[in-house]
């Protein structure tokens, strides 16, 4: 990961704090990030290192407290809160650890949902969330509500709901951390087949050494700060 | 485990959620505030009532009554001087007027020689201290015509000193009197039990508003039954010796039904409250169950559980409770007004110097409370202890055994509407059997109200979801998936809203049947009479008074009423009946009958041969049938039977009328008086001018002079007036349910906290959260509303055919107007907007960060 001006994701100088009973807790300092199209960056950390944080930060769905941020072109810190929505219903896909599907709303609602907030559901857009239903085994499931199904089956709605309205960026927070062994390897399998045959970028947060080795570039939060190197290089050791 | 940490759990519970503590407090503060408010005005009008009789009667524990021609003045001489009777005090007792009618007071009549030991105020104190009123003031009273005593207050109230000259007026005529002295009382009490009275020597009150030789009664300390016995073999026909508490007991009856109808009502607040606090305490422990599950899988035993969650409810049921308390009395300060008033237009004359507020209210309003908050609280935590570790990570197996007991819920309000409406077909009179149907049916109905949710909105997600898209279907959804929250919430709005419906199209049905019987009672077109006074006193009037107003011009017909209270020994728990003597039969032909006995063009035949016709009220009260159809009054020529040929509709009085061809009356009663008057004008009369030509005739009396429009008009102020308490009740009912809805809604957006953060997170903005959020509400509110028309229109027709027959005796024709259907699905629908506005405003400043993160 090189940090040029054709950087899909761009971070600058990006900081972020939290109170906590009237202490302030320095989450992120002055962290830098570049990441190209087609990338995947692999975000690693202990628990409160800040990933959730870094990823609703570049998500748009938090603010830093100063820095800039920019995706595709756009500097998304300086949009107000509802251009922040508008840009990520847009332009980001979102993965969580909790798979978050809505619960009154059916996998094939689910699906379709930031797309149809967009009011963009046509013939091709129902097409191809389709076939990314079909991809993950769940074509046969459209119309069950996320309660019927199980952790592993909710969280590759979830990625399909991530990818089907086609973001640029697709940020994943742990995705497999409320997963068993044997679903966290096909969700991710799956999730990492898609976003690559898309050629989307991928962000993820994770624990999982195993799951960074195969990000094309890996970076470690510690301390409010962020070193990054590439995946083929040795791997970032746990503190 | 020890239970402390748990009440300590319950307590930082409680920290963080402080808001869901105020509403449950509110609730149970309306609730009981309202239980207590209509207690305190009630028992404050009763308890003024009881001492203005008091301080009419003294120690009095007997009275010699007459019918309307009063006891005769030589029954007294008989009692002292015959029958060696000594405790015996004479009385004259009428409503006059001063302050050109504006203040309306008692003047009693006495002879001071015998009062010493029968009122009190006039003699010297119990404590022994100073005489009530000085002795120089007694002697003028009896020694100088036209003087009178009253307390300070009155006097003023009146604008006037000792030496003062004032006038008074009756019906009947206009006199000037002269304050000669202050009476004293000891005590608050003695001071209100004399706030509207005028002392005056008998021979004085006899010539302003009696009748020669006739007293209004005698009062009598009499010490054993030996006494009663000798009384009453000397007693001539026509009058009666009884105990005066239980006379006291039977006048305090009259106003009986009407309270009751509030009280009922208030108490249906009370029931609207339970579903809140029920509601809010269900959400507490949802919002806990993880926690519980958690200390149930490390020791807590169930009964732990289940008395922290109770003691809970007990904490903010005493908090509430007490806070019912002091307002339940503010509110009663309010509603006493109304109250009284209403009981003044009425039943009796009644003013209210303070409030009472007895243990007896004190001890139901502590009780409502408590019932209130442990009842509420019971089932939640009841299913606290049914929470495991393994189940509590599972928030869907909360709404599914809220599904589980939709359908439980949904069973037992089959069996209670069932039960219900079996019950109305038992001819039970007692008013609360009455009530107890209509809790039945009430209860019944809102608890087939979460069913009707699931099912109604099951349904509504096709149609939301084709107008307004995925958003659209959301918000169905998201009401039928927190059922545990939306369905009790909606229960407690519709059940508001429907006895908004209920009480709405009762009042309304009431008021068209009264149109149509004004329209066909009222034929004459001008009406003369005494202010209403109430039921219990009639004034006098000369009926050569008659013959003036025919003499003037445009006057066609006189017909003459004398409206007195009767005796009727076959009913001595019932209060005196009322008697109207009519000249002529002014609604003869448009009066409707219930059942006649004799063909309809023949009633007024048989009146004049002796029969009466009653009002239905009347007969209901005494079970008059055409099978069982006579009536006995007692009559100055003794206990006489007369035949009932006819029971007719008549909205006047709810104790309802005995109506008597004057010929009859005056062979039955040597009464020369008349009370009212009604003119037929000639067709070219005008009758503004002719007003106010017969306004000259009665100048010098106290005579009320209305044309038929006017009277009307009355009739429906008096009306409004007395439904006045009702509107304003079942408007905090709406309230109450308001609070619900609102603290429904804060319940429903956190617990959607972490689905509305991530649906920021995937691109919905701000507006459109909030939007979604106000489709929820409305759709509750739509819901509430159109459950409520049913629920209400069966609850009307309680409140008629159960209900009004019991209380008052009366039927009436239901009438539903639209406009109350159409503002009773207005009023919840924006009940429910305006408190679906905070939570929506809240949801559409939600952090989504934070919501994703929220669990």
């Amino acid at each position: 990961m090189s940090q040029t001006l054709k950087s899909l994701v761009s971070l600058r100088e990006i900081s972020k704090s939290y109170f906590d009973h009237g202490q302030q807790r320095d989450v992120l300092s002055n962290v830098c990030l570049d990441v190209n199209r087609g990338e995947f960056l692999a975000i690693l950390g202990s628990s409160g290192s800040g990933k959730t944080t870094l990823l609703h930060l570049i998500g748009g769905i938090d603010t830093p407290d100063s820095g800039s941020i920019v995706i595709d072109g756009i500097e998304i810190t300086s949009l107000s809160d509802t251009e922040r929505t508008l840009f990520r219903r847009r332009h980001v896909g979102m993965v969580f650890q909790l798979f978050n599907l809505i619960p009154t709303l059916t996998v094939w609602e689910n699906v379709l949902l930031p797309a149809e907030l967009e009011g963009a559901v046509d013939s091709t857009r129902r097409v191809q969330a389709g076939e990314l239903l079909e991809r993950v085994g769940l074509s046969d499931r459209r119309s069950t509500y996320p309660d019927r199904l199980s952790g592993g089956e909710q969280q590759r709605v979830a990625i399909v709901r991530a990818l089907a309205h086609q973001p640029h960026v697709v940020l994943a927070d742990e995705p497999t951390g409320n997963l068993d062994a044997e679903n966290s390897e096909r969700v991710l399998s799956l999730l990492l087949e898609l976003t690559r045959e898309a050629g989307r970028t991928l962000l993820m947060a994770t624990h999982d050494h195993e799951i960074a080795r195969k990000a094309t570039h890996i970076c470690r939060l510690q301390g409010g700060g962020l070193t990054t190197r590439p995946a083929t290089d040795r791997p970032l050791e746990s503190p | 485990m020890s239970s402390a940490v748990l009440y300590r759990l319950a307590l930082r519970a409680l920290q963080r959620r402080i808001l869901q503590g105020a509403l449950f407090v509110f609730s149970i503060v309306a609730g009981v505030a309202l239980v207590v408010g209509v207690d305190v005005a009630a028992d404050s009008a009763r308890r003024a009532f009881s001492l203005s009789i008091a301080s009419l009667q003294g120690n009095a524990t007997h009275e010699i009554v007459g019918g309307p021609s009063g006891v005769p003045t030589s029954l007294y001489r008989t009692l002292r001087v015959d029958l060696g009777i000594r405790s015996a005090a004479p009385a004259i007792q009428g409503t006059v007027r001063a302050s050109q009618g504006e203040v309306v007071l008692t003047l009693l009549g006495i002879d001071p020689f015998a009062e010493s030991q029968m009122r009190a105020y006039l003699g010297s104190s119990p404590a022994g201290g100073a005489n009530a009123v000085s002795g120089q003031a007694l002697l003028r009273l009896l020694t100088e015509p036209n003087t009178v005593l009253v307390t300070e207050a009155v006097a003023t109230r009146l604008g006037v000193q000792p030496g003062d000259r004032f006038e008074l007026t009756t019906a009947q005529k206009r006199d000037t009197f002269t304050l000669v002295g202050i009476l004293r009382p000891w005590n608050d009490l003695s001071a209100q039990a004399l706030s509207a009275l005028v002392i005056t020597d008998i021979a004085a009150a006899q010539d302003f508003i009696g009748s020669p030789g006739t007293l209004s009664r005698i009062d009598l300390l009499l010490a054993n039954d030996l006494q009663v016995a000798r009384i009453r073999e000397a007693l001539p026909a026509g009058v009666v010796l009884r105990a005066v508490a239980s006379n006291r007991e039977t006048l305090q009856q009259l106003s009986g039904s009407f309270i009751l109808n509030l009280q009922a009502l208030s108490l249906l607040a009370l029931v609207v409250g339970v579903f809140l606090v029920y509601n809010i305490m269900s959400f507490s422990v949802v919002q806990r169950r993880i926690q519980l599950g958690m200390l149930r899988a490390i020791g807590a035993t169930r009964r732990q559980v289940f008395f922290t969650i109770l003691v809970e409810a007990l904490v903010f049921g005493v908090a509430g409770t007490l806070l019912g308390l002091a307002c339940g009395y503010l509110l009663g300060g309010f509603l006493v007004d109304a109250v009284t008033r209403t009981i003044t237009d009425v039943y009796y004359r009644v003013e209210v110097q303070a409030l009472t507020i007895s243990s007896l209210t004190i001890a139901k309003g502590v009780v409502a409370g408590f019932i209130a908050s442990l009842g509420a609280g019971l089932i939640p935590a009841v299913n606290a202890t049914r929470i495991s570790a393994a189940s509590a990570l599972r928030s869907a197996d909360a709404e599914q055994a809220t599904r589980a007991r939709v359908d439980v819920a949904a069973a037992v309000g089959v069996m209670l509407l069932a039960a219900g409406l079996i019950l109305t077909q038992f001819q039970e009179q007692s008013l609360v059997f009455g009530f107890g149907v209509l809790f039945f049916v009430l209860m019944g109905c809102i608890l087939l109200t979460p069913v009707a949710l699931l099912f109604s909105m099951h349904a509504v997600q096709y149609v939301s979801g084709r107008i307004f898209g995925t958003l659209g279907a959301m918000a169905p959804r998201a009401i039928v998936r927190s059922l545990s929250r939306t369905g009790v919430a909606v229960a407690a709005l519709a059940l508001a809203v429907s006895v908004i419906v209920g009480v709405s199209v009762m009042i309304a049905s009431f008021r068209s049947t009264v149109t149509t019987w004004l329209d066909d009672a009222l034929t004459a077109d001008v009406f003369i009479s005494a202010p209403a006074s109430g039921l219990l006193e009639s004034e006098i009037v000369d009926p050569k008074l008659a013959e003036r107003l025919a003499a003037v011009p445009g006057v066609a017909q006189v017909l003459t009423a004398r409206d007195v209270a009767a005796l009727a020994p076959d009913y001595p728990e019932l209060p005196p009946v009322n008697l109207v003597a009519v000249s002529q039969d002014l609604a003869e032909r448009s009066r409707r009958y219930l059942w006649l006995s004799v063909p309809r063009a023949e009633v007024w035949d048989a009146m004049q041969n002796g029969a009466i016709v009653v009002t239905e009220s009347f007969a209901y009260r005494r079970h008059i049938t055409p099978e069982a159809n006579s009536l006995t009054l007692l009559t100055d020529r003794g206990p006489q039977s007369l035949p009932v040929v006819g029971v007719y509709q008549h909205y006047g009085s709810d104790q309802g009328i005995v109506l008597m061809a004057d010929s009859v009356y005056r062979g039955k009663f040597n009464d020369p008086w008349v009370s009212s008057f009604a003119l037929f004008l000639t067709s070219e009369t005008d009758t503004e001018a002719l007003l106010e030509r017969v306004r000259q005739v009665v100048a010098n009396q106290g005579l009320t002079v209305q044309s038929t429009r006017e009277l009307r008009a009355e009739v429906f102020t008096i009306f409004d007036r007395a439904f006045s308490i009702t509107a304003a009740l079942r408007s905090l009912a709406a309230v109450v349910a308001f609070i619900g809805i609102l603290s429904a809604l804060m319940a429903l957006q956190l617990d959607q906290r972490r689905t509305f953060g991530t649906m920021r997170a995937l691109g919905l903005t701000g507006a459109q959260l909030w939007r979604l959020t106000l489709l929820e509400t409305g759709l509750m509110g739509l819901a509430a509303g159109l459950f409520a028309l049913p629920i209400g229109l069966v609850l009307a027709k309680i409140l008629i055919d159960v209900i009004n027959v019991r209380a008052f005796g009366w039927t009436f024709t239901f009438h539903v107007p639209p406009s109350a259907m159409l503002q009773a699905v207005i009023i919840a629908l924006a009940a429910a907007l305006l408190a679906g506005a905070y939570p929506a405003w809240r949801v559409a400043r939600l952090a989504p960060a934070e919501a994703i993160r929220y669990e």
